[in-house]
């Protein structure tokens, strides 16, 4: 009997060696953790680009991590810090300060092709170059220009073939559609204004058209100089006037601009299908329709500077495949095809590189090349810093108390206090 | 006393009406709480009519220009019914372990003498004191070790260990109103504790088993950060990680469908508290009453 065991267990194991010797290699699984395959509109170009790199890399998949928006920074840094990383995760631009202080992205510069990393602008790779290590690449840009609504510029008795350029014409502006439109509710500009760290962002660009700064020459972040005074003085003035609503969020900003309830609005590439779907097709984006774009206006020295709101890809220092996740995201950015269906069904730039942004189907877009013009002069990370969004929040904590009347100097000062503590203590 | 509290009262006898002025103050104060707790759901369910457009109109309208039941689609569509599904497995798991399982320390803790079991409460009810976030990273660890992530199991043992500490506290409180001779009779008699709990014990903690269960299943059900946390795949999500992850998009919150599943959403919920309110109130009021 015990001869009998022996010999059953000697088959059972022979059958099972034989059988693990023959089993075909494991598929090698590349992990993406994004927002970025959810929605409709972009979901098509997401599995199109999935499908056809699987297609090229016979044995790799693409194991997608549906995480929204909101959470993605919260979820990636649980699990860079949880030893569970993904291989490559979407981005945007203002996270990289935080997810490098834990250590959690990889340098794309060794494991990217020289050529493919020098189509990319300076100025947004920069950005997020820390230490000389490049820690991301634009995938989907997001400078933020200056939206218009061309019927109330008519309205005002303003050209609406020639948007305001500078600071000065741009207030101007403002206050015509104001002074026309303030009976039917319509406001001048629809200005983000509410207690979150975004509206102090998106105050930025003010700021610089004021002739101000968020840091000092040597580096120092710093929100207390004329210029931003200046900048905010004129939000609480716009606001008391009637002219832009008050404690306005994202959400509320798009709406009134896209049921043609403001004037101007400073937004990226996605404001296209932003007004598409909430104006359900009344308003028409294009250059001789209801809705077109510019540059933000001018400083009084004539310099443009804008921010820029990036959704950007990177692959986490955890990544047991760095080369193959750097091969996807060449494939991702660099593979004209699947980034030009991507834009075609996204109505976006679906990639950081200029040399693809300006042709084939990117370059026959004038909404788009607007757009991609500014990319090389925008800046998505203006504050670089790991705590950026603590000291944004301590701005806009300062805003709105102007806007209620507070001394300007006093409130930024006491917000360049908080962000000297924030610093210290980090 | 526990079938006293479930049963209906007697009628009160017939007298004559009259507006007091404090009755009528009373139900002023009533329909006033009322409007301020139905307005916000009354909203919910009209802006599941209404298209992108209206949400956010000035001035705000009660009744759209134009009715939409498009945003309803969703709340019916597979990807829905998918988290709908896991949220029904994952709440009704959590329940049912919990009650179960805190059920019976509760009994132990309320039924023993020895000082350990006070150190034990004061264990449970000291780890409510945690924030999730404080927990989460060790968690996730600890069940990326275990390989559980991205299972059903995974998110079970997250809601038990914010739901368990509360259904010991509860069922404790309960257990303490319910008279100890009963078990005292059958101990005599020669049942052994296993016996008792199951056959005495618990058909006495009914309510109070019942309210508890509500309780954790309402919790489960509308917990966010673990369910995003410790599940990866789209078909493993749970409703709220799922009406996160498909409406809360980031240029653009499409509010109609959100409000639309979050009305099928709450069905199960309603349903719950009405075949079982008379047991969830006897529940939560019984371990108020000392003996």
């Amino acid at each position: 009997m015990r001869k009998l065991t022996h010999l059953a267990g000697l088959v059972a194991g022979t059958a099972l060696t034989a059988a693990a010797l023959a089993a075909p290699a494991q598929a090698q699984t590349l992990t993406f953790m994004g927002w970025v395959g959810l929605f409709e509109f972009q979901k098509p170009g997401w599995d199109r680009i999935v499908s056809e790199f699987e297609a090229a890399n016979p044995g790799v998949k693409i194991d997608y991590i549906g995480t929204p928006f909101e959470d993605t920074l919260n979820q990636a840094t649980i699990a860079i810090v949880g030893n569970n990383a993904p291989d490559l995760i979407q981005v945007s631009a203002s996270w990289i300060a935080q997810l490098n202080g834990i250590n959690g992205l990889a340098d794309l510069k060794p494991l990217m092709d020289p050529a493919s990393l020098a189509q990319f602008p300076e100025t947004p790779v920069n950005a997020v170059t820390y230490d000389g290590r490049v820690l991301a690449l634009p995938w989907l840009p997001g400078p933020i220009a200056m939206g218009y609504n061309r019927n109330l510029m008519t309205k005002a008795g303003l050209d609406p073939n020639n948007p305001p350029k500078s600071w000065e014409e741009f207030k101007a502006a403002v206050t015509a559609i104001c002074e026309v439109g303030k009976a039917e509710g319509i406001y001048g500009v629809a200005l983000r204004t509410a207690r979150h760290p975004n509206s102090a962002h998106w105050s930025i660009p003010v700021i610089w058209a004021n002739g101000g700064s968020v840091q000092t020459e040597d580096g120092t972040i710093s929100f207390n100089n004329p210029g931003a005074r200046a900048a905010f003085e004129w939000y609480r003035d716009t606001i008391n006037s009637g002219c832009a609503p008050d404690a306005a969020d994202i959400q509320v900003t798009r709406n009134l601009f896209a049921t043609g309830k403001a004037g101007f609005i400073f937004e990226g590439p996605w404001l296209m299908g932003l007004i598409d779907s909430i104006s359900q097709g009344a308003l028409k984006v294009a250059a001789d329709g209801d809705i077109w774009i510019a540059p933000m206006p001018a400083a009084a020295d004539g310099v443009v500077r804008q921010i820029d709101n990036s959704n950007m890809v990177s692959i986490s220092a955890q990544s047991k495949q760095p080369e193959l996740a750097a091969k996807f995201v060449d494939f991702l950015l660099g593979n004209a095809p699947t980034v030009e269906f991507f834009f075609e069904g996204s109505k976006q730039p679906t990639t950081g590189r200029l040399d693809i942004l300006t042709q084939g189907a990117f370059a026959a877009d004038a909404y788009t090349q607007a757009f991609v013009a500014a990319i090389a002069d925008s800046n998505p990370v203006p504050i670089k810093h790991a705590q950026a969004t603590a000291m944004l929040d301590a701005v806009s904590l300062a805003m709105q108390a102007i806007v209620r009347g507070a001394d300007a100097e006093a409130e930024l000062q006491q917000a360049d206090t908080a962000i000297a503590q924030i610093v210290e203590d980090n | 006393m526990t079938d006293a509290l479930v049963a209906r009262a007697a009628p009160l006898p017939r007298r004559a009406f009259r507006w007091r002025p404090a009755t009528l103050l009373a139900y002023a104060a009533i329909l006033g709480t009322l409007v301020v707790m139905l307005w916000p759901i009354a909203w919910m369910a009209v802006t599941a009519f209404k298209t992108p457009s209206e949400v956010f109109r000035t001035p705000p309208s009660w009744v759209p220009d134009s009715w939409t039941v498009e945003p309803l689609r969703y709340a019916t569509s597979p990807t829905m019914l998918r988290f709908f599904l896991n949220s029904v497995i994952v709440a009704a798991l959590t329940s049912a372990i919990a009650t179960l399982v805190g059920g019976m320390i509760a009994y132990v803790i309320s039924r023993s003498r020895h000082w350990s079991t006070d150190v034990l409460l004061l264990i449970f009810l000291g780890s409510m004191a945690f924030p999730i976030p404080l927990l989460m990273i060790t968690l996730y660890t600890m069940l990326s070790s275990l390989g559980l992530l991205n299972t059903y199991a995974a998110v079970v043992i997250g809601h038990l260990l914010l739901t368990l500490p509360l259904v010991v506290w509860l069922m404790k409180g309960f257990i303490d109103g319910l008279p100890a001779e009963v078990e005292l009779s059958a101990y005599i008699d020669g049942a052994r504790p296993f016996r008792i709990l199951w056959d005495i014990v618990l058909p006495m903690m009914r309510p109070g088993l019942a309210a508890a269960a509500i309780y954790v299943f309402v919790t489960s059900w509308n917990e966010f950060v673990l369910g995003l946390t410790f599940t990866s795949s789209t078909d493993m999500r749970m409703l709220p990680a799922g009406i996160s992850l498909m409406f809360l998009q980031e240029f653009q919150y499409q509010w109609p469908e959100m409000m639309a599943v979050a009305i099928v959403a709450t069905l199960p919920i309603l349903a719950l508290f009405v075949f079982f309110q008379r047991y969830f109130v006897a529940g939560i009021t019984a371990g108020a009453v000392k003996h």
